[in-house]
């Protein structure tokens, strides 16, 4: 049995988690002031950024949490979490560096997608609907790419000093492993005490379900945001 | 006891086609809701329902008030900003005039400037009470160098003027006045700015200096 304490705690999560005010989020007020204005390497100040950005991004938390939901062995989680971080380093490297021009409602949207994506898949979704299971060695990096488009669009929506460029970006990229880390951390201590519980079943269908929304709202938010940018 | 972890990759127990169907038009539903009711208005200004609006949500989206923002300087051929040392003084001088036809009907009234400081004033006379006779010059005069140049700013009648000055070179600037009227009259200048007054001898002095070498041009650039 788990104590009651833990059990308010592990229904307090989602609903934590999706009142979050970092909707799919950018960097702002000090921290962009700061980002635009920083030049030559500061390692430890891009680390924290980094690390920031994805603590309180709801969106990269609730990716994470899609993946790591029915994952039960270390091994792979270890493994799944890695690819995702290959895939959005690649993007969020590149992007920057090989300035990249991606539109960042658009790859917003796509996260949006991605979370969605997860969700479903936990639901046994693909396999009930259509008879197929994706194969999420190729998803989770796939969807990994968006997710580093995404960071980069951030970090050129700066304007980024080029002294110290490559130093500040590999900082805020090890900064985002790290801060996933301590997400990731969190989530599978509260998952796996929820998992021993008797109502796991039923209610991680609601959670799932919960999650789903959360990437439709996300996808909608996003793509409002492109077409009213592109009126203006 | 708590079910035996199924390895698949998904829920236990997935729900059936049918029961999916239904969550999933549930998960749409309550989406778009939450997007169009509450998201939408408050973060992009879209407003599909009214209900942004009738609850006020709309006004989140607001833009941020007016940043200030750094422009490049008109091209007006003059710098906009002067910075000078502390010698900035104010003076208000009454300038007392004969009447037109006496031999204190005119004069030369000045300061030193050097070349790029300015100065504001405003003027009027008193006891003139017709435009037409009262007659003034604002004009710079350089150092002789050799010769003496001679820029007149404005020169017509009139009973006041407010305006700026900026030096351009090194010498004396100011005033020609000339009571055309049948009384006496009185002149009152305000200054303020980055100059050198002048005394009466001054003034002349530098005027006889000037008379043989003065030169009329376009100001030196």
């Amino acid at each position: 049995m788990i104590p009651p304490r833990l059990r308010r705690l592990t229904a307090g999560l989602l609903p934590a988690l999706i009142a979050s005010p970092a909707l799919a989020h950018g960097l702002a007020g000090k921290d962009a002031v700061y980002v635009t204005q920083a030049a030559g390497a500061h390692p430890v100040p891009f680390l924290y950024l980094g690390a920031k950005h994805m603590v309180t991004g709801i969106d990269h938390l609730l990716f994470i949490l899609g993946i790591i939901f029915f994952l039960y062995r270390l091994r792979h989680v270890a493994l799944y979490v890695t690819m995702f971080s290959i895939g959005h380093s690649i993007t969020l490297l590149a992007g920057v560096l090989m300035n990249l021009k991606v539109d960042p409602f658009l790859v917003d949207a796509l996260i949006g997608l991605s979370v969605a994506y997860k969700a479903l898949d936990n639901l046994g979704g693909f396999r009930t609907l259509f008879g197929v299971q994706p194969d999420n060695r190729i998803a989770v990096p796939l969807f990994g790419l968006a997710h580093g488009f995404g960071l980069a669009t951030k970090l050129q929506a700066l304007q980024l000093s080029p002294k110290g460029l490559v130093a500040n970006l590999v900082s805020f990229n090890v900064g985002v492993e790290l801060g996933q880390l301590l997400a990731l951390a969190a989530m599978l201590g509260v998952i796996v005490l929820w998992r021993r519980t008797r109502w796991f079943g039923p209610t991680a269908v609601l959670a799932n379900l919960l999650i789903l929304t959360a990437g439709l709202v996300l996808i909608q938010y996003q793509l409002a945001g492109y077409f009213t940018q592109a009126g203006a | 006891m708590a079910p035996e972890p199924s390895s698949e990759g998904h829920v236990p127990h997935p729900p059936s086609r049918r029961r999916l169907l239904w969550q999933l038009a549930g998960a749409a539903a309550a989406a778009a809701a939450i997007a169009v009711l509450f998201v939408l208005p408050a973060e992009r200004g879209v407003d599909l329902t009214g209900f942004g609006r009738a609850t006020g949500l709309v006004k989140l989206a607001a833009p941020p008030a007016p940043q200030e923002v750094k422009v490049e300087a008109p091209k007006t051929g003059a710098p906009l900003h002067h910075a000078y040392g502390t010698d900035f003084r104010t003076d208000e001088i009454d300038i007392p005039l004969g009447s037109g036809d006496g031999p204190n009907g005119e004069l030369e009234w000045k300061v030193k400037m050097k070349p790029g400081a300015t100065l504001v004033y405003s003027w009027s006379v008193s006891g003139v009470t017709n435009p037409e006779e009262f007659y003034y010059d604002l004009h710079s005069q350089s150092a002789p160098m050799p010769k003496v140049e001679v820029i007149s700013h404005e020169a017509r009648t009139g009973l006041s003027g407010h305006g700026a000055l900026v030096a351009p070179f090194d010498g004396i600037h100011g005033w020609y006045l000339q009571n055309q009227s049948v009384g006496p009259a009185v002149v009152h200048i305000k200054l303020a700015g980055f100059y050198e007054k002048m005394t009466p001898a001054d003034v002349r002095k530098a005027a006889e200096e000037a008379a043989a070498q003065t030169e009329f041009g376009p100001p030196k650039t």
